[in-house]
């Protein structure tokens, strides 16, 4: 999370998360860093386009998508597509009900842009932070390279 | 009695026959000259009588009791006859009736045997037949040859008799003579020869006496051995001498044929063996075909018995093949109908298969809308995240439109699991159509399986009721065959019957051939017991082999069975 959200998010605000599932995961990416969706052809996914999982580490096993969309995040540093699986809600998630991870895996989470983790009944939401992982990923491109 | 003996009595008894014989008819011949002779003079006395007679009268008759010629009375009155005997002497008689009334006939008294009757043949020629009478009688002792001729009247009846006597001695003295000095010439002649024919008789007889000697030697009664080696000297070429070269020859044929019985008496023994062997052998044989036959025709009487059976089990499966033949034809025109139906059956599951087919067609493009239907709630729910995404940037201005993009995300969820349903029960219905689908193709394949069963089953039925016709012809066939077969059957048992019967005779006969055999062989054994009494060759006591006059074989002891 930039400097300028954990200013913004504190106790009693609300995080909205857009959640989406990969392979089986469940993952949630703040709704503020998505700029937009759009469809992708499952047959033809755009160049400029990275599939979620090789970014965050899926790597070594085939990961299918069913209904591919693209995530559009812009930022300062860029703008960076990643192919997701369609969202399946968005929520808004009390702060506090977010979760840090265990202390043994943080260090590797982190680099993949996850931070924390909200507990549903009987699983886990890893909470991720996109621009981090655009960032870690190397993926920022410009409006014109687009 | 030797034959030198009966020869020269032979000889005597012909020569004696002879000179009897020519002294018997010499005798008889003259005694018929003398009798002839006799009869010729008494007959001429006779007419002489009578032409004594007539000169004193034609006509005889009986005057006062007294025989009158003319008027010449003939009582007492003994002239004539005392004229005939002076002329001829013997004796003449006149006879009024049958008595003497005129006769020169002189009892032993002296006195003339006038007044005695006429009797006997005479008596009845004369007066009972009116004929005159020829023959002898004894006249006072004296034998004559008598003639009585019948005195006639003027009515040609009997009255009386002239009678003419000649004594046979008269005319049969010199016939004695003759007699006595022949019958004592035989005698002498007889006795001459009889002298003479038993020196050449037995001066005849001698060789054969040789001969009589030898060929008791031949016999040889004492040693009860023919010897056939002795022969007979031929001293004269006479008939005894070809008499004796004649048995001599007779010999050597008979030793040659001893010879030959001998031989043939041996194979004949040996023949007999083998007859007896092949006799055994036979009627060995004989039983066992007997058995064998009794066998055969025990079951040949069960084979008929069961060919019977057979024939009205045959007749049973005519019965059955026939029905069977109907039935299957039957069965055939039903399968046929039966592939008519499910050729229908077929063509109606094609049908519901296009149909079922269609309906998953219809289903994919039903799926395919669904497809659309999906993406536009994707796009929708697209929008919608977009839409909320834009309404959070907003910030509190975008609140509102962030509950419509919500509401817009919830209905396109919405549809998303409308569309799943429907996808679901499209699926099952693409499922359920394909399960159809397969089904009725099972079914179709099932149904063509069954049709092309059903035309294989027609094909088979068809052939099945040709092989019916077949079996049904092959079965009245069999049933014919059968009855024939019973009725042969039975000819045969009959026939076995009489081969029974005719092995039953031939072992009868082949028990009588054994007894022939038997007593062949016993009487070969007689026989060469027989032949062996024969000397055949000189210095042997046995009969030699036949086929070679000069070799000497013992006979060997054959064995008999």
């Amino acid at each position: 999370m930039t400097g300028v959200a954990e200013e913004t998010y504190g106790a009693g605000t609300e995080l909205r998360l857009l959640v989406f599932s990969i392979d089986g995961s469940r993952f949630a990416a703040d709704a503020d860093q998505v700029d937009s969706l759009q469809l992708c052809d499952p047959e033809s996914v755009p160049g400029h386009a990275v599939p979620f999982h090789e970014v965050v580490g899926f790597t070594g096993r085939a990961v299918t998508y069913r209904c591919p969309e693209i995530c559009t995040i812009r930022s300062e540093a860029g703008i960076c597509r990643l192919v997701i699986e369609s969202p399946e809600d968005i929520i808004a998630v009390p702060w506090e009900s977010l979760r840090p991870l265990p202390a043994l895996i943080e260090p590797f989470a982190v680099q993949r842009g996850i931070w924390a983790g909200i507990a549903e009944s009987n699983r886990i939401i890893l909470v991720i932070d996109l621009c981090r992982l655009a960032s870690t990923g190397n993926l920022w491109k410009m409006q014109g390279d687009i | 009695m030797k034959i030198r003996t009966k020869a020269t009595l032979l000889n005597i008894l012909l020569v004696t026959a002879a000179i009897a014989i020519t002294v018997i008819f010499s005798l008889i011949q003259i005694h018929a000259d003398a009798t002839a002779q006799a009869k010729e003079v008494q007959e001429s006395h006779l007419r002489t009588f009578w032409e004594l007679l007539r000169a004193k009268g034609d006509t005889f008759s009986i005057k006062d009791g007294k025989l009158m010629v003319g008027d010449y009375p003939l009582n007492g009155n003994n002239e004539l006859p005392d004229k005939i005997k002076e002329l001829f002497g013997g004796t003449a008689t006149i006879f009024m009736g049958d008595k003497r009334v005129s006769t020169n006939v002189v009892t032993a008294e002296g006195a003339r045997a006038v007044g005695t009757v006429l009797e006997g043949a005479p008596h009845v020629a004369l007066f009972s037949e009116g004929k005159p009478y020829r023959g002898e009688a004894d006249i006072l002792g004296i034998p004559y040859f008598t003639a009585y001729d019948p005195i006639r009247n003027a009515r040609g009846e009997v009255i009386g008799a002239v009678y003419v006597g000649i004594k046979k001695n008269d005319y049969f003295a010199g016939y004695e003579k003759i007699m006595h000095g022949s019958i004592l010439i035989a005698l002498l002649v007889g006795g001459a020869f009889g002298l003479i024919s038993i020196f050449l008789v037995r001066r005849l007889m001698l060789p054969l006496g040789a001969m009589v000697d030898k060929l008791r030697e031949v016999s040889n009664h004492e040693k009860e051995v023919t010897d056939l080696t002795i022969r007979l000297e031929q001293q004269a070429h006479d008939e005894i001498g070809l008499v004796a070269g004649e048995f001599n020859a007779l010999l050597e044929k008979m030793q040659q044929i001893i010879s030959l019985v001998t031989n043939i008496t041996r194979e004949i023994n040996s023949c007999a063996g083998t007859v007896s062997s092949s006799v055994h052998h036979q009627a060995s044989f004989t039983s066992q075909l007997s058995s064998s036959v009794s066998e055969i025709s025990s079951t040949m009487e069960e084979f008929t018995s069961t060919a019977a059976e057979i024939a009205r089990h045959t007749q049973g499966v005519v019965e059955t093949a026939e029905t069977t033949l109907h039935d299957t034809r039957e069965g055939a025109v039903k399968v046929e109908t039966l592939t008519d139906k499910m050729a229908e059956i077929s063509r109606d599951n094609q049908d519901g298969i296009r149909e079922i087919v269609d309906l998953g067609r219809k289903s994919k493009e039903i799926t395919k809308i669904m497809g659309i239907i999906n993406t536009i709630a994707n796009q929708t729910k697209l929008i919608a995240f977009n839409a909320a995404l834009e309404a959070a940037s907003a910030g509190e201005a975008g609140k509102r439109f962030g509950v419509v993009a919500l509401e817009i995300r919830r209905l396109a969820d919405n549809v998303f699991e409308s569309t799943d349903e429907i996808e679901g029960k499209i699926t099952e219905i693409l499922d359920t159509v394909n399960r159809l689908v397969i089904a009725s193709e099972k079914s179709s394949k099932g149904i063509q399986d069954g049709l092309e069963y059903s035309t294989h089953t027609t094909a088979i039925l068809n052939d099945l009721v040709s092989g019916a016709e077949s079996t049904t012809e092959a079965a009245r066939q069999i049933s014919l065959s059968t009855q024939q077969q019973q009725t042969a059957s039975s000819q045969v048992v009959i026939a076995l019957r009489d081969i029974e019967e005719g092995v039953r005779f031939s072992s009868s006969s082949i028990q009588q051939t054994s007894e022939v055999s038997r007593n062949l062989t016993e009487m070969a054994a007689t026989l060469r017991k027989l032949v062996g009494t024969f000397t055949l060759v000189e210095g042997s006591g046995t009969a030699p082999a036949a086929n070679s006059a000069s070799a000497v074989e013992t006979l060997e002891e054959v064995p008999c069975l």
